[in-house]
């Protein structure tokens, strides 16, 4: 990983066209201004990892839950 | 700009439900059709040997998320009386996502996508979509099967092509709960 000390206001391109910038530093938080290309799609990191986690773990369902268990659990089976 | 996906339509789904009327889509298209029609077969773990149309292949070019190889499926409709299919990958044979229309068990589930998903996929403001939310079912309990609202699948209908987007509402969460949601859904109908 390359790693580059920046203070706020500076900033750090990758390729030519993104631009990551330090605004502001404040004890343990950092604020982090992107500017990218329309094309490139920037999320959290932990946003996606819950996703593909999720997706893991659906891939690993056994069977779809069966009509039965559907109305079972409806209130209107219940009254 | 971000887009709204209020309009869902359509269905492309592969019944393989056993019955009679199904069973056609399975087998081996007359001898007349074979020119026009364009189908593909596909080995899955989980159905054996697939043969559908071409027609109702999707297309994620970026794959799902964790999943950048899957990029072909189909959706596998095993019961049709059942909300709930499988989105069948024809890449790896054992990657199948049991997904739901998110309408299935909330009416007001209108996500806001961000503009460069919306032109990735092409939609504009009328153009059919697809929308489908990937359900984990928990194996020793059914019920307590969760929907991922946070990124759902939204398929262009038009170009059959798909991505597994991140909506911007911050509402909406990897977990959802099936039943519940679907049990209040019920309830404010009755009210009504």
């Amino acid at each position: 990983m390359l790693v580059l000390t920046r203070k706020p206001d500076q900033s750090i391109m990758v390729g030519n066209e993104i631009e990551i910038t330090v605004l502001e530093v404040r004890g343990e938080q950092v604020r982090i201004g992107i500017r990218a290309p329309r094309n490139v799609t920037v999320h959290r990191k932990e946003v996606f990892e819950q996703i593909l986690i999720e997706n893991r773990n659906a891939t690993s369902t056994e069977s779809l839950p069966t009509l039965e268990e559907l109305i079972v659990s409806l209130p209107s089976a219940k009254s | 700009m971000a887009m709204i996906l209020d309009n869902p339509v359509t269905d492309l789904s592969l019944d393989i439900a056993q019955d009679a009327s199904s069973e056609a889509d399975m087998s081996v298209p007359h001898p007349e059709n074979r020119e026009t029609r364009s189908l593909v077969t596909a080995f899955t773990t989980r159905f054996g040997t697939l043969e559908a149309d071409e027609e109702l292949v999707l297309t994620f070019p970026d794959g799902l998320i964790g999943f950048d190889r899957c990029k072909r499926f189909l959706v596998v409709r095993p019961d049709d009386q059942s909300p709930f299919r499988w989105l069948q990958s024809l890449d790896e044979p054992s990657v199948a996502f049991p997904i739901v229309e998110p309408a299935y068990f909330r009416n007001d589930y209108a996500p806001t996508i961000a503009d460069t998903d919306a032109r990735y996929l092409q939609l504009e403001a009328d153009t059919p979509t697809l929308l489908f939310a990937i359900v984990t079912v928990p194996r020793q309990n059914p019920r307590g099967m969760t929907a991922n609202l946070l990124g759902p699948l939204v398929v262009n209908a038009l170009t059959r092509q798909g991505k597994q987007v991140i909506v911007q509402n911050p509402e909406y969460t990897t977990k959802h709960r099936v039943m519940e949601e679907l049990s209040l859904k019920v309830e404010s109908a009755r009210a009504a």
